[in-house]
């Protein structure tokens, strides 16, 4: 067995414009996903159980159904059923954005639940305003804990965005794959491909690592 | 759409095959993954510094790839470099299980660490070895950790069996494809499927919550 990197090099822009659109697509679902979730997540705590009822059964059957599966349903199922063409790209942004705003609902709640009542009440008997509250004293707490799942959650978002390739969407693993295909030396692409996953996850594993175990220090002390 | 309920009926006994091919998949997963995780957890406490740094590799990578990129590496790589030969359904089971270990042993590392060093050397005092001080000074006290954050992998696993259905493997997903290309009911089809889904992994989540919220008080590391 060779290790033939040839074929690689004289593909390296293609697989660049597959990169292209993993990261974009990683970004417009980042974006979108983390300003959706938040009146996810508030509707989640409504008062209110028959208004939180919907939101909690969307919520709950998103986490507990594979997102292949929801690239089918939407790819597939809306053209069959509705006769609604949604093109590749589309499918999968579409998917993404959803699954990532329900994984940021989940990440905004337990954030926002983590601030002990205590600390709450004590602000209010303060006699700070609403917005005062928030900004100075809950946020910050919550910020804390919303930030190491919230990192996760992104490479999550990136290893999923592979699935574009599922439905023809040129990604980053579909370039890779067709380089494969043409030039008959799979083990070469694919372990580039993976290098290349490899390298855009790593630092921010690394950079949530660091914030973590800062964390846990200052918890600490 | 109601009509077509009727039809599905037609389709159990392929569904039912995507079941088995989908619990299968998650248990061949699952054992690989505890055993790797517990052999990984415990290198990465190793005192060979080479040891340490290739099992952190080894977790690191399998953690920050796509778990499609490495099923396609396993499946069309492996074979040729290691000149052995693998169905799909193997490759996915392995690629399954590996994947797991990483993220088990990241678990098992998260319970262990929970555990104050003062009772390690307490135990050691104590006379009990590093076997007996793990069993039963060690263990117990991570479960209350660990089993919380199992629970929530599990439910990630057997979501990590519908990606195997790239590689044509027969399982929900796959079966999914199968009927709705065979009934031209996509919508209905994926909806079904979506609903056993649901079933097999919502009690998981459910269970998981249930041991975090009565389990861990008793359970929870003398501080």
């Amino acid at each position: 067995m060779e290790f033939d990197l040839g074929p690689v090099v004289d593909r390296i822009p293609l697989l660049l414009e597959g990169l292209g659109l993993t990261l974009g697509l990683t970004a417009l679902a980042f974006v979108a996903g983390g300003l959706l979730g938040l009146p996810l997540a508030l509707s989640r705590m409504l008062p209110n159980r028959w208004l939180r009822l919907p939101v909690t059964m969307l919520v709950e059957s998103t986490l507990s159904t594979p997102v292949p599966l929801h690239l089918f349903l939407v790819f597939f199922g809306m053209t069959a059923a509705f006769g609604i063409f949604i093109s590749p790209f589309h499918s999968i942004l579409l998917v993404l954005v959803w699954n990532q705003a329900v994984v940021m609902s989940e990440n905004y709640r337990s954030g926002l639940q983590s601030v002990p009542k205590g600390i709450r009440a004590a602000a209010s008997v303060l006699g700070l305003p609403t917005i005062d509250r928030y900004r100075y004293v809950i946020l910050p707490l919550a910020i804390r804990a919303i930030l190491p799942p919230t990192t996760s959650s992104t490479v999550n978002l990136i290893k999923d965005s592979a699935l574009a390739g599922f439905i023809g969407a040129n990604d980053l693993l579909n370039a890779g794959r067709l380089g494969a295909t043409e030039s008959f030396r799979p083990i070469e692409f694919y372990t580039v491909v993976a290098i290349m996953y490899f390298v855009i996850s790593y630092p921010i594993v690394w950079f949530s690592d660091r914030v973590e175990h800062k964390m846990s220090r200052s918890r600490a002390a | 759409m109601i009509e077509f309920l009727g039809e599905l009926v037609h389709y159990a006994p392929a569904f039912w095959r995507g079941l088995r091919f989908t619990l299968a998949l998650t248990g061949i997963a699952m054992a690989i993954g505890v055993g790797g995780g517990l052999a990984l957890a415990m290198l990465r406490r190793s005192r060979l510094r080479l040891a340490r740094i290739l099992a952190t590799i080894y977790i690191e990578f399998f953690r920050t790839t796509p778990l499609i990129v490495q099923l396609v590496w396993i499946y069309f790589v492996l074979p040729i470099a290691l000149d052995i030969e693998l169905s799909a359904f193997q490759s996915g089971a392995i690629t399954l299980g590996m994947n797991q270990a990483a993220y088990k042993s990241e678990i098992f590392r998260a319970g262990i660490a929970e555990v104050p060093l003062g009772q390690r050397r307490a135990s050691q005092a104590l006379g009990l070895g590093r076997i007996d001080t793990f069993r039963f000074v060690v263990l117990p006290q991570a479960s209350a950790v660990i089993l919380p954050l199992f629970m929530a992998h599990t439910m990630l696993l057997v979501k990590g069996t519908a990606y195997v259905s790239l590689l044509r493997v027969p399982e929900l997903t796959h079966t999914a494809n199968l009927i709705s290309l065979d009934s031209f009911r996509f919508l209905e089809v994926y909806l079904a499927v979506g609903v056993i889904y649901f079933i097999l992994i919502y009690p998981i989540g459910v269970l998981g919550r249930w041991i975090e919220n009565k389990g861990s008080h008793k359970w929870r590391p003398l501080q």
